[in-house]
């Protein structure tokens, strides 16, 4: 039983190690691609610095708050991937038929995209990490987390919403049999995402419709659930709470992974790719 | 003879960057770059005439996509000139352009979503065909080849062969004098294959358009050239019909007589045969001569059906495949 | 090759790229709705940022939303007419398609752009139009036939240098591997233009201003609107100079292509 686990763990890794390959051989492209996610995070750093000029606390976060919420919510935005490669790869490989590639070879197609998509995410956390890092030594408002205990809850929670995030992009990247081109489904999804996931802003600042909308999707955990737990601003019994429909979410939505995955093998079987 | 293609030692040179293997190279490659330089055409002269179907031969990386390349006024030669009908194609591309007409075997130039008189209404806009040319071509190239039956599809559902024959129509809509073809049948069943060299030389033959044919199908070379230009390393090997070729190359003929005994080597004097440049080889039931392609071969036969009991022979003249081979290797 | 001849030329060319659409009906709305929904929810932000307070660096929110306005407006315009300069690193010179260009009797550029409209863009532009003349007619706004005509020649010139900037990153291409990263690295930096350049430092103002001049597609000429800001009158001017810089820039990297093979 060992040996088996530690060979697929072996064939996981190669792909995992391939996928890093990849990605630096484009040098240019590799740095501008990590640079282009800060220019979000310095727009809206200057858009609230002149707010904060003017009021002291906006929903009860004031400035040091505020900018903290920022950074570590950019950071984690970035380290999920807005340029998405792997919705990006199955869409082509849909589209090309090289995804019969994929279905004879003797892995598990979504944990295969799984590892190859934390080959592209460990370098982009490295850098988000070495950023954050930069921000809280350079800039004493951007605070480090409330406690220990709250870092390693905050982990735990970012990785469930790692897993909630690719699973959507998974999901989408398989309905590309639907569709002929990827990139409205991305951008809509994106666009949507990235406003109810809390990256563009605390979702308690939205407007109250959009709340309400919040709080029924599966987007509030990927990026707000994790950064608030990080700024100790929920108690507890909220973050065990948090964590748990974190935990639910990420479970259904790797179930409709599996869903969807079915759907498209019987496509591509029945189409001929 | 018009000369409409005159290449003077062409050259061209490119720079190659190198990466080391592993994780380690590919980090070390963000920082540093090296690069190598290759020499892809080396000093290559050509001179086409009018009417001529030459084909254009080579291993791959030879440096034939390179010379095409400069031909076609894409890349611009370190050395050398190229004039296509007299024309310069780098300082009169828009002229150069209205003259030649260019098929690539790997890639289309046919809008995928539309039917493919979609994509010919848009290359006679941009020709400016006159109106009259433009319908008889269209009418001619329909009924040639056969475009009429998928002329409504669009181009994502028709088959490779399909739609090489709508890819011909489209670079000959406004008639130009020289053709490139770059491995046009390429992926192609043997009947359409046929069919696209039965065109080929149909539209030479009628519309004396020069042609320059590059393909790995020595079928395509044998049935089509009337002369073979061979590269290889970027330097010209050979340029001649196949006549030349053969004896350059010494090409031999193959010549197995069947017989109805066993044969053992003590019965033929093989040194003797040898000293002639017949090479024979002997395999139980079997004689198997290889000879020189130029020279006849009546006078041996009759040799040797007095000798043994022949019951069969197969004469097999010399492969084109054979012979480029072996200028490969020069 | 007079323009008469590039006209009807560019005409089969839309025809042929609205039939090719319009062949993927499911994929258009999409598109549509893609771009609509970024736009609106850079706007819901804004709109949450306004929830709180009444202005920002002496602008309201109507006066910001203009700005958004011509954003979109330009972005969209750009999408549908200049799109082809997002090919240019990946299908014509990595893939190479850039070789058949240069066998055609017409300037390769306007091949690149006539080959591509991205008809999603009427998203971006119905967006920022709305936004537009709703922000206008709530800031009542009381406009001389003088600045309405501006408005328009504006718009035009915003969408100009819009597509100046992404031309000039896209032709980085020929000088570096793949330049795609760095055009949409660029192009987000249209989001600075969304708000009034003030609250940015000297560095970043500068940097807008002068190198990606995504101020000369909003702030100057909506500033010139709004508060008589006589850089922005010169927004047309600066436009031209910009694009014959951006093609020039292009022009000689075709002929290094050329040189150097692909």
């Amino acid at each position: 039983m060992y040996k088996s686990f530690k060979a697929t763990m072996l064939k996981y890794k190669a792909l995992t190690s391939c996928k890093i390959q990849e990605t630096m051989t484009f040098r240019f492209g590799f740095f501008t691609s990590f640079i282009a996610s800060l220019v979000q995070t310095f727009v809206m750093l200057y858009v609230w610095n002149e707010v904060f000029s003017q009021k002291q606390t906006i929903m009860g976060f004031d400035k040091s708050q505020m900018l903290t919420y920022l950074v570590v919510s950019q950071c984690l935005n970035a380290i999920y991937g807005w340029y998405n490669a792997t919705e990006r790869n199955i869409s082509a490989r849909i589209k090309s038929g090289d995804i019969v590639l994929d279905l004879v070879k003797p892995i598990n197609f979504n944990f295969a995209r799984f590892y190859e998509g934390i080959g592209m995410t460990i370098i982009q956390i490295i850098f988000s990490g070495c950023v954050l890092l930069l921000f809280i030594v350079f800039n004493p408002s951007v605070a480090t987390p409330t406690s220990f205990m709250h870092f390693i809850a905050f982990l735990l929670s970012a990785f469930f919403g790692y897993v909630c995030m690719f699973s959507i992009s998974l999901i989408t990247g398989l309905l590309s049999f639907v569709i002929s081109g990827y990139w409205g489904l991305y951008y809509l999804k994106k666009a949507i995402i990235d406003l109810l996931s809390g990256a563009l802003i605390p979702i308690g600042l939205l407007p109250l419709v959009l709340q309400r909308f919040a709080d029924y999707l599966p987007f509030k955990n990927i990026i707000y659930t994790p950064t608030m737990i990080y700024m100790g601003r929920i108690s507890i019994n909220e973050i065990v709470k948090q964590m748990s429909i974190q935990v639910i979410w990420a479970f259904i939505l790797w179930q409709l992974c599996k869903y969807f995955y079915r759907i498209m093998i019987r496509r591509v079987t029945i189409n001929g790719g | 003879m018009t000369v409409v293609i005159e290449a003077k030692n062409l050259s061209k040179s490119y720079e190659s960057v190198i990466r080391e293997k592993g994780l380690k190279g590919a980090v070390k490659s963000l920082v540093s770059k090296k690069t190598k330089t290759i020499q892809a055409v080396n000093d290559i002269s050509l001179s086409i005439n009018k009417g001529e179907i030459v084909g254009y031969v080579g291993p791959n990386g030879a440096g034939k996509s390179t010379t095409i390349k400069m031909l076609t006024g894409i890349l611009k030669p370190n050395q050398g000139s190229v004039q296509i009908c007299g024309i310069d194609p780098f300082k009169n591309r828009t002229e150069n352009a209205m003259n030649i007409g260019v098929v690539f075997g790997q890639r289309t130039q046919l809008w995928w979503d539309l039917p493919i008189s979609e994509t010919y209404e848009l290359l006679r806009r941009m020709y400016q065909i006159n109106d009259k040319v433009y319908k008889q071509n269209l009418n001619d190239f329909i009924e040639i080849l056969e475009l009429e039956t998928f002329m409504s599809r669009s181009v994502r559902q028709l088959s490779l062969g399909q739609r090489m024959r709508a890819e011909f129509a489209a670079a000959l809509l406004h008639n130009p004098k020289v053709l490139f073809l770059d491995e046009p049948t390429i992926g192609l069943d043997i009947e359409v294959k046929k069919n696209i060299r039965k065109f080929i030389k149909r539209i030479n033959d009628e519309r004396n358009v020069t042609i320059l044919l590059t393909t790995h199908d020595m079928k395509d070379i044998e049935e089509l050239s009337s002369r073979i230009v061979v590269i290889n390393h970027g330097e010209l090997i050979f340029s001649g019909d196949s006549q030349q070729m053969s004896k350059k190359f010494d090409a031999k003929k193959t010549i197995i007589c069947h017989l109805s005994e066993l044969v053992f080597e003590e019965q033929i004097n093989l040194s003797e045969y040898r000293k002639q440049g017949i090479q024979i080889n002997i395999d139980k039931y079997s004689i198997i001569i290889k000879i020189d392609a130029t020279l006849p071969v009546s006078g041996l036969i009759s040799k040797l059906i007095e000798q043994f009991p022949i019951v069969d022979i197969d004469i097999q003249g010399p492969l084109i495949e054979d012979i480029v081979m072996e200028a490969y290797h020069v | 090759m007079g323009v008469k001849h590039y006209f009807k030329l560019w005409i089969i060319f839309l025809s042929c790229n609205l039939q090719s659409k319009i062949s993927h009906k499911l994929d258009f709305i999409l598109g549509i709705l893609a771009t609509i929904f970024m736009q609106g929810c850079s706007f819901i932000f804004l709109w949450s940022i306004f929830s709180q307070i009444d202005v920002l660096s002496g602008w309201s929110f109507y006066e910001i939303s203009i700005l958004f306005g011509y954003i979109s407006i330009a972005n969209g315009l750009e999408e549908i007419f200049l799109n082809g300069t997002w090919e240019l690193p990946g299908i014509y010179i990595r893939r190479g398609e850039l070789d058949r260009l240069l066998t055609r009797p017409v300037n390769p550029l306007f091949l690149i752009l006539a080959n591509c409209m991205e008809l999603h863009g009427v998203g971006s532009f119905l967006f920022g139009i709305v936004i537009m003349i709703h922000s206008f007619v709530q800031l009542g706004a009381s406009l001389s036939f003088v600045n309405i005509l501006f408005v328009f020649i504006s718009i035009i010139s915003s969408t100009v240098i819009f597509f100046s900037i992404n031309l000039i990153t896209g032709t980085l291409s020929f000088w570096v591997t793949d330049s795609m990263p760095a055009m949409v690295m660029v192009q987000r930096l249209n989001q600075l233009g969304q708000y009034p350049i003030n609250i940015y430092n000297k560095v970043i103002k500068f940097v807008l201003t002068w190198v990606v001049p995504f101020a000369f597609v909003s702030y100057f000429p909506v500033d010139f609107i709004l508060n008589s800001n006589m850089l922005g009158l010169f927004s047309p001017i600066f436009a031209c100079v910009f694009f014959s810089l951006a093609y020039s820039f292009f022009k000689l990297s075709l002929k290094r292509y050329e040189s150097a093979g692909g």
